[in-house]
């Protein structure tokens, strides 16, 4: 790494944004290329936190797009999470250029085109915090702050969770996470993992038309996924990411087009089965899971919601939290 | 050691709940966490690898589905070996406290299964199964399962099938799939 | 090749092992086991199994006699069983033999030594 590279991103305040270190949004472009290339650019996600290394040159730009809140940092306390982004070496270098995730020594996935390193960052990252986080039982759910409060949104793929997260999170209730649900069994609240939310396909046009100045960043197509999108966290969002919040309510969307609207309660015994067999690290944590389950199921009432029109869902939830979950004693 | 569970007190007995006059057959449903396929999105390829020729029951609707197990049976004679599901485990399939509508095979009812090509054998048999005229064979339940799709309305069941472990070929689910539904050794 | 999935292992045409004798041995829970009321079932973990599992009334109730005696024969369930439904041991001893079977596989219960 060049001299000149080095001392810039010695240079860098590594502190959170508390003591005034820049949002990365905002940051000079090449203290951001430093970093990656040397100690590595840190991302406080709140219950995690995340370094990432790259020598590819579209990560930077990117990374400054979608966590353009998140303040600039290289040398944190403490990281969960180590990732390296590298081009392919020799010819490939050239030719149809790709790029590598490596994480604990290991390429978990096949390389992607260059030019789609921020999705491969993405996913990547998201595999290993499953893989690695379970000091937090962790839901498939999108989640959300509000009152106090969390909004789960467990879901399989296709549901339509990413839309739902993004559409809330730009209608006033706060972002924790639009892939985890991440509860923190011991302290009993559930916590941010604080990065974009992943929009595909359609999604993208529909987040759009309802905010035409959310905060998106590229968009790239033909990836694993279809076309891709970020939706970047809000500053609100990014500096209470460590603010937790107790159990409010499990709703299970389902998006089907078409759909007349339906919001109806779901039974605790049904709830448990769909928390379970929803949550990344169930098994890993054995009884202790178990546990944290049960008590999720008993914190909070769960309702599933099928849906066709976004707007319908969006004042369908408002209700929800306004006359059962803020309503309720306790 | 103490077994882990609250007071008693704390929550409501099943003993009392038990119905006068009736002891209806104990129900033990294995719960998979989808651990394994929310990492992957692996669900969505559950869906998408039901072959409709294989499907038994309606087809997979769109809201989410459940998946449990229920145990596949042998019947060995002579070093050989057949699979057989039988009613009485669809029959106690019940969640939220109903049971899933089961019109596949019902209480005192078996039915053939041939791994190697995912397919029922065969009528229904109204009798338990035996290797032959001349011998019964030995029935019994060895830790093999097959996996039965519950959908989200709790209505149908379809069995999604077994998978080669070696491979995870020739099965309709894959093996990132099925790595959701198989237990934990033991 | 294809085969018959058994915890990961192609099964071969052995048998499986001489199953317990249920009428002499004591049973208790498999220890770090759970049995939760939720809505209208029940929710378990079995403690030898890592399992989670959904049981009903019947197979719940099983397990509450075991907690409550700490350790008790299958006779001794029955009997239990028999005084909460109002049925004579021997009608339900057949339904509650099969349920048996499942808590054990599940590895909620396991039998222990006749002294213990």
């Amino acid at each position: 790494m060049p001299a000149a590279e080095r001392g810039e991103a010695a240079a860098v305040d590594a502190a959170p944004a508390a003591t005034g270190a820049p949002a990365l949004g905002r940051a000079d472009p090449r203290q951001v290329r430093a970093a990656l290339r040397g100690p590595g650019l840190g991302l406080d996600l709140g219950a995690a936190t995340l370094r990432v290394r790259s020598d590819a040159p579209a990560l930077a730009a990117a990374l400054q797009s979608v966590y353009r809140e998140h303040p600039l940092a290289t040398a944190l306390p403490w990281v969960d999470i180590d990732l390296r982004l590298d081009r392919a070496r020799g010819l490939r270098r050239w030719l149809r250029p790709l790029v590598r995730l490596r994480a604990e020594a290991a390429h978990p996935f096949e390389p992607f085109p260059a030019a789609t390193a921020l999705p491969l960052f993405e996913w990547g990252a998201n595999w290993m915090i499953g893989l690695r986080l379970h000091e937090c039982l962790l839901l498939h759910a999108g989640a959300l702050e509000r009152d106090g409060r969390a909004l789960l949104l467990p879901a399989l793929p296709g549901a339509g969770k990413s839309t739902l997260t993004a559409a809330l999170a730009l209608r006033g209730w706060r972002l924790l996470s639009d892939e985890f649900g991440a509860w923190d069994y011991r302290a009993g609240q559930f916590t941010a993992l604080l990065k974009p939310v992943a929009l595909k396909n359609e999604s993208i046009d529909v987040i759009r038309r309802l905010a035409p100045a959310a905060p998106l960043g590229p968009v790239f197509e033909k990836t694993r996924k279809g076309t891709v999108a970020h939706l970047a966290a809000d500053a609100q969002a990014v500096r209470r990411r460590h603010e937790g919040a107790l159990p409010g309510a499990f709703v299970l969307p389902q998006w089907q087009a078409g759909a007349a609207l339906q919001l109806e309660p779901v039974d605790a015994h049904a709830l448990f089965g769909a928390l379970a067999f929803n949550a990344f690290n169930y098994r890993v944590l054995g009884a202790t899971g178990f546990d944290a389950v049960v008590s999720l199921v008993q914190a909070a009432r769960g309702w599933r919601l099928v849906y066709g029109e976004l707007d319908d869902a969006l004042a369908a939830l408002d209700r929800l939290w306004r006359h059962e979950v803020l309503a309720a004693p306790g | 050691m103490e077994p882990s569970n609250p007071a008693p007190e704390a929550q409501r007995s099943a003993r009392r709940r038990l119905v006068r006059g009736a002891f209806a057959a104990p129900a033990v449903l294995a719960l998979y966490s989808g651990s394994a396929a929310a990492m992957a999105s692996n669900l969505r390829c559950v869906n998408n690898q039901v072959d409709a020729g294989r499907k038994v029951f309606p087809a997979p609707v769109a809201t989410p589905d459940r998946f449990v197990r229920v145990r596949l049976w042998s019947l060995r004679h002579n070093g050989k070996v057949r699979w057989f599901l039988r009613g009485n485990d669809f029959d106690a399939l019940t969640l939220d406290r109903t049971s899933v509508y089961n019109d596949f095979l019902g209480l005192g009812e078996w039915r053939e299964f041939d791994p190697a090509t995912q397919r029922l054998v065969d009528a229904k048999l109204g009798t338990q199964p035996r290797w032959s005229s001349t011998h019964a064979g030995t029935l019994a339940h060895d830790g093999a399962w097959v996996a039965v799709r519950i959908d989200a309305s709790s209505q149908g069941a379809g069995i999604v099938g077994v998978v080669d472990n070696t491979n995870f070929t020739g099965s309709a689910v894959s093996g990132l799939c099925w790595a959701s539904f198989v237990t934990a050794a033991r | 090749m294809l085969g018959v999935v058994r915890d990961g292992r192609t099964l071969s045409a052995a048998g499986p092992a001489h199953p317990p004798d249920v009428d002499q041995t004591r049973w208790a829970w498999a220890a770090g086991s759970r049995l939760q009321a939720l809505g209208e079932g029940w929710v378990a973990y079995g403690g030898a199994s890592g399992e989670t599992l959904y049981l009903n009334d019947e197979s719940a109730a099983i397990l509450e006699v075991l907690r409550d005696e700490g350790a008790a024969s299958f006779d001794a369930v029955c009997r239990a069983l028999a005084a909460d439904s109002g049925l004579a041991p021997e009608e339900l001893a057949p339904a509650a033999a099969e349920g048996w079977s499942l808590l054990v596989e599940a590895g909620l219960i396991r039998a222990v030594d006749a002294g213990g």
